[in-house]
This record gives C-alpha cells, structure tokens and sequence, in this order.
C-alpha cells in the first residue's frame, strides 16, 4: 500500500507518476531477467539439488534485501511494490507449467529414449530438475526478499493492517519450512515381512528412487502383522461396447470392449444405453439345477431345472432376458467364468464377479531400543502414519502376491511443522486481510466523518 | 445414451430440465419487465438447486461415501456449487441480470457429466479414505464455483464495451434488478474472485496437508500440484495488480479469463499434460 500512495504515484503529478512507474518495470525486468539468466548460467556449474536451491536462494534473497535496505529508495519500493510481486509471481507460474511439460528428475537415459534429440537441450537447460536448479532458486529469492520487504513495510502493526502482514510472515515461515525440509530431512524406504522381521536402517531415497544410502533408525523396528482389507465381493451385469481404440505411442487402432453401464442383479426391468432392455427372469446365488421328475429329457431321464442350493453368493447364476426390437431372448449366465449374452457384433451383457478391490492395508510395528519398547504393537495405514523415535513411518506399499510384505516410507523431517504453522498463519492472514479488514475501515470512515 | 439416463436415472434427467427451466425464465427476465418473471426465475433455480442436492445425497448413500471421486461426481458436484455461489450472490447484489450466464454452467456441466457417465460407482482407493478428502474437494469446487461466476462477469464486462445489446443488459433496471442500480461489473467480478481466492488458498494447503498424512511428503511438483498452484499464483497476480495503476477495467477483466481457463485446465485438462502419466490426480472415469 506504500507505493500507492508514494508522492511519485499521486494521480496529479501524472509526468511523475508516468516516469515512477517506467522506472519501476525497468527495474522489475533488470531484478527478474538478471536472477533468471544468472542461475542459467551458474547452473553450469552447480547441478541442481535441494541444497542448490535453498543456499542459491537465500544467499541470492539476502543480497538482494540488504540492497534494498541500504537503498530504500528505487530498489525497495520496487521490490515491496504490487508490480514486482506481481510479475514474480507469474514467473513463478510459468516455471510451474514448466516442470509438467517436461518430466521431472528422471536418469539420464530416460530423456534420451524419450526426447530424442531434444533431449540433449533439456538436460543442458536442466529442465528435467527445474525446480531445483539455480534459475528458480534466482525467482525464490526475489520472492522471498519481496514478501520480507513488503511485509517490514507494515511495521509498526495495527488492527487494520494485520491481515497482509501475517500472511507473508506465514509465507516466510512456510518457505523456511520448506528449506530446513529440503536441506535437512531423510526419507527412505524399509521392506519388512510380518512375522517378527525386523529393520535397523532406512534405504535412503531421492525422488522415489534408491540413492544406495542407508540411515540408522535409531532403533529396530518390528513389523508384527501386516493385513490387507478388501472391499466385500460383489456381482453386478454389465453392459459392454466395442469401441475402436488408438494407441497414442504407434497409432495403430484395435477394438476394445468397454464397460459402459453396470446394474445391481435384480429382477427389475432394465433399460440399457442402446435402447434394448433387460431384466433378470431367474436368480440363483449357489447354483445347484435339480432334477425335475414331471420333465423328462430326450434320453427319458428327468430334466435339470435352474435351483439353488442356499441364498448365500457362491455360485451365483442369472436368466437375462434381453427385449431387443420386441423380441425376447433368454439366457443362462454363469458370475464365474462370467457369462455374456450378445445383443450384437459390438453390444453383449455380462454376469460377472467383481475382484475384491483393496480397501486398506495395515501394518502392527513394535519399535525397540536396547531392550526398551519405545512403541508397542503400533497401528500403521494409509493416511495414519505413526511417529516414533524421530521417524514418523508411512503405510506406502503392499504385494498381493506376498501377503505378509509391507513396504514402510519413513521420512524424518525437521521442516514439516514449521511448513505447516505458515500454512494456518497465510489462511488466517488472508481471510483477515479480505473479510476483518474492509469492516474494520468501514466502521472508523462514519466515526471519523462524525468528527 | 439419453434413454438409458431418462430411464434409469430420473432425478438426474428432472435436474438438467429444471436448469433448462431456470435458464430460460432468467433470459426471459432480460425481455420482461414483470417482477413475476423474474422471480419464477429464481424460484426454479432454486427448485433445481434442491433437486441437486437431492442428487448428490443419493449418490452419497448409494456409494456409501462421498460423490467427489470421478470425473462425473465431480461434474454434478460442480454444477451445484455453481448454483449456490450464484444464489448468493443473487442474494447480496440483488441482481437477476447475471441468472442466465450461472444456469448455463451449471447445465454445461450436467451436459458434461453426461458425456463422461460413470459407468458404474468406483471404491474409494486407500489414500481417498482421509478426512481430508471431502473438505479439500468441497472447498476447492466453491472456489472454482466463484471464479467461474467471476469469469462469466469479466466476460460481460468486456463485452458490454463492444456489444451494445450487452451494454444495455448490464444496465437494465425493470424488473430484473431489484434495486434498480446499475451493477459494478469489476466490483462484483473482484468480489468473486477474492472469495474464491479464499478457498483456493484453503484447498491448496489442506491438499498439501493430505498428502503429508497419506505420502509423507507435503508438496511433490505432481502436475496437478503445480497447476494448483498455477492458479494460485495468476489470482495472487491478479489480486496484486489491482493494486497497480492501469491494471483495473478490461485488463483486469482479461486476468479474471485467464484465470478461469487455468482453473479448467487444472480441472479436465490433466491427461492432456506429456507428464500426466506421473501424477496421481488424473481422472480415469
């Protein structure tokens, strides 16, 4: 708000005001193109890295503030102003698009089997770790150095300016967050079987993948059961299409039948998407077809009739009739192997079991540290991980073909509350500065009009 | 396709209608100066809104959790949110003038939903199974409700400059506008927006706390993260740049468009990214 209302930017000297503000996006330019071709051409020197960035930019951020606090003219009203943040921030947009246009932090190979002969550019730009090379770490520290310096200009606070400044000291604090996570923490992966096996170290990982490294625990942990939890069986009649498929990678074309519609097995009357309907005319959970004494077969012995043994699913059969054009159809169709019945060339109903989708995956840890318990039978799922000794462990892997693996991530991370607290302070921050403040102004502008 | 739908799923088929119903009582509220016009206008979009909702809470009961999973949950879920950012903002500004741009949304996105029909109700994985997954979903649709409305507003505004049928539209005073004032398109456009912002901002850290909880990493540069944060970051610009001399009127209105698309790219347009296969957000359904 200072740079409103700066004597330059005051609607009568509009001369001034003109020359204030072309002076303004000169500087905003020179700051932004100077940070951005400077990382471009140190990188070749620094690879990219966490520790690139976080030391690019806060050595970066801090010339860049102590410049401007030497110079609190030009230098620091441009960079607390509206417009450099502004531009900064669609920089900062860009970069984003950027790093999903191009696959991140991949090996080098991947690139070259991937881009061909651009990948030789990407790499040399180092587009494959955009967000760790020094040319982002050049925009993160005009960020930084432009959320302190405007932040500093609403000190002394009052209620009616309260909300900008807690925003961008939850900002500040949140990016610190963010270094002391990227500079600091480890994160790995442990591979234990239930049972009682046990782990000391942590595979130490970089991007998901494998660094070779390993890191003490601390302590060992034991994983004492690990269960998969699926979802109940269910039958359901499906309505597939054949639908004509490309393959984007070779552009060759190939039919595909395709689940188009889906219905509960019941004995209500179906319409489907191609217009014919259907309903179920027989229904048998446990299929058992029994002997019927008034028919007789062609050889003279009685005839099998559609029955079931038991309402319990565990055969289950169906009698679709299909109404197509007013005909009837009628057939017998099987969950297991799934039955179809065609309607056409490229239209069929089909009885089938649905696999039992995994629901969750749980593991029971024990953690000890000479002979100690430090957690006992410990409960680790998906989105309930489980702190202990420092390492806070995630449920982040099973193999169905091995129910007693439970692959574990455990990550410590001195960042993460710091990172966190920002994020409450910038909500609140916002919310304050857009709800709080207006009505605070509009409450003092009648009591100052009445004096 | 539209049998099966009129057949085997009524309450849907009834919402789109009522919508279509609202739609035309509101463009008819541009021509008439009756007040009763206008307020069957509103009466049927909220008569739609209910039957949204009514929608929305079948599913919940059929699925067994929320409808925020697929692509076409999602869809409907929008198409409500559209609806009742808009009778709010009905509510406050007073206005009729802007019903037929918000019914057209929201029908746009049943239409849509039924182009991209689940096939049948999808499980909910693992990682969706968090109490962060219906208030981050939820706040992030009011969000995207808000500047879509916001959006639909600049559009206008930048219109009612070139298309004299528009200029007038924006200033009607008979029967539509019940306070008969002539409406701040940027004002209200900027109202929107802030209010969206609000919830962006929300979405985006509670997003970011979910992932902490389900992947033990706050922030991965997956696509659709970054493009969260593309949005983030053009709102943040366009809310900084109002603070800077001639960056209001059309140019603001032209961020406010801008804005909007990114939002929709983030929303629909994830496949469409050469990284999409990397990211965890992609719509399958």
């Amino acid at each position: 708000m200072a740079l409103e209302s700066s004597p330059a930017a005051q609607p009568g000297n509009a001369p001034a005001a003109v020359s204030a503000a072309e002076r303004e996006v000169r500087l905003t330019s020179l700051l932004v193109t100077g940070a951005l071709l400077a990382g471009a051409v140190l990188q070749v020197l620094v690879p990219p890295g966490g520790l690139t960035l976080v030391a690019g930019s806060a050595l970066a951020g801090a010339v860049v503030l102590v410049a401007s606090f030497l110079n609190p003219g030009k230098l620091r009203e441009t960079i607390a102003g509206f417009r450099f943040t502004s531009t900064l921030l669609i920089a900062l947009a860009i970069f984003a698009v950027l790093g999903t246009l191009v696959l991140q932090g991949k090996p080098p190979e991947f690139y070259e089997e991937r881009y061909g002969p651009v990948a030789g550019l990407i790499r040399a730009l180092r587009l494959d770790d955009i967000f760790h090379g020094l040319p982002f770490a050049g925009l993160m520290a005009l960020f930084g150095a432009a959320v302190i310096a405007s932040a500093t200009l609403r000190w002394p606070l009052s209620w009616k300016k309260a909300g900008f400044f807690v925003c961008h000291v939850g900002l500040m604090i949140s990016l610190a967050g963010a270094a002391a996570s990227a500079t600091l923490s480890i994160r790995g992966r442990i591979d234990l079987h239930a049972g009682g096996e046990t782990a000391s170290h942590v595979r130490v990982t970089k991007a998901g993948m494998d660094t070779g490294g390993l890191a003490p625990l601390g302590f060992d942990l034991r994983l004492d059961d690990f269960r998969l939890v699926r979802y109940e069986t269910e039958y359901r009649i499906g309505y597939y299409e054949q639908v004509l498929e490309r393959d984007p990678r070779t552009g060759t074309a190939h039919n595909e039948w395709r689940l188009k519609a889906s219905f509960d097995p019941d004995r209500e009357k179906h319409r489907l998407p191609n217009g014919d309907s259907f309903r179920l005319s027989g229904i048998w959970p446990d299929f058992a077809p029994r002997p019927n004494p008034a028919r007789l077969g062609p050889d003279g012995t009685p005839a099998l009739e559609p029955a079931t043994a038991s309402q319990e699913w565990r055969r289950p059969v169906v009698q679709a009739e299909l109404t197509q054009g007013g005909r009837t159809r009628e057939k017998l169709l099987p969950a297991e192997p799934p039955g179809a019945l065609f309607i056409d060339e490229d239209r069929a109903l089909v009885f089938e079991k649905r696999d039992k989708e995994v629901k969750a995956f749980l593991s029971t840890v024990s953690a000890i540290r000479d002979g100690e318990r430090l957690a006992d039978h410990a409960r680790v799922a998906v989105n309930e991980p489980f702190t202990v000794g420092g390492w806070t462990l995630y449920q982040v892997n099973y193999n169905p073909q091995d129910p007693t693996y439970s692959g574990l991530e455990a990550v410590r991370d001195p960042g993460v509350l710091w990172v966190f607290a920002g994020f409450g302070l910038i909500c609140a921050g916002v919310f304050y500065m857009f709800y709080v403040e207006p009505r605070l102004r509009a409450r003092k502008a009648p009591a100052a009009a009445r004096t | 396709m539209l049998q099966y739908v009129l057949a085997e799923h009524p309450f849907f088929v009834a919402t789109g209608a009522l919508y279509t119903a609202a739609l035309a009582c509101y463009a008819a509220a541009w021509r008439s100066t009756q007040r009763m016009v206008a307020k069957a206008a509103s009466v049927t979009m909220i008569a739609a809104l209910l039957l949204n909702l009514a929608l929305i809470l079948l599913r919940w009961h059929e699925a067994g959790r929320a409808p925020l999973k697929s692509l076409f949950e999602s869809l409907v879920f929008f198409s409500f949110c559209l609806v009742a950012v808009y009778l709010v903002f009905e509510t406050i500004y007073r206005t009729r003038v802007f019903g037929v741009p918000a019914m057209a949304l929201s029908l746009g996105c049943l239409i849509y939903a039924l182009a991209r029909w689940d096939a049948e109700i999808v499980k909910l994985p693992p990682a969706l199974q968090s109490p962060w997954f219906v208030p981050h979903v939820m706040v992030y649709f009011v969000g995207y409700a808000a500047v879509a409305l916001a959006a639909a507003l600049a559009a206008m505004q930048l219109l009612a400059a070139r298309v004299p049928a528009i200029q007038r539209l924006t200033t009607l005073k008979a029967g539509t506008i019940l306070t008969g004032e002539v409406p701040d398109l940027e004002g209200m456009t900027y109202e929107l927006i802030r209010f969206g912002f609000v919830l962006l901002t929300l979405g985006l850290l509670m997003g970011s706390v979910w992932a902490k909880s389900a992947w033990g990493d706050y922030w991965v540069w997956d696509p659709k993260e970054n493009w969260s944060l593309v949005t983030w970051l053009v709102y943040g610009a366009y809310l900084h740049l109002r603070k800077v001399r001639g960056w209001r009127g059309e140019r603001a209105a032209w961020i406010a468009i801008i804005g909007f698309a990114v939002v929709m790219f983030t929303y629909l347009g994830m496949h469409l990214l050469p990284t999409a296969e990397e990211s965890a957000h992609v719509y399958s359904g």
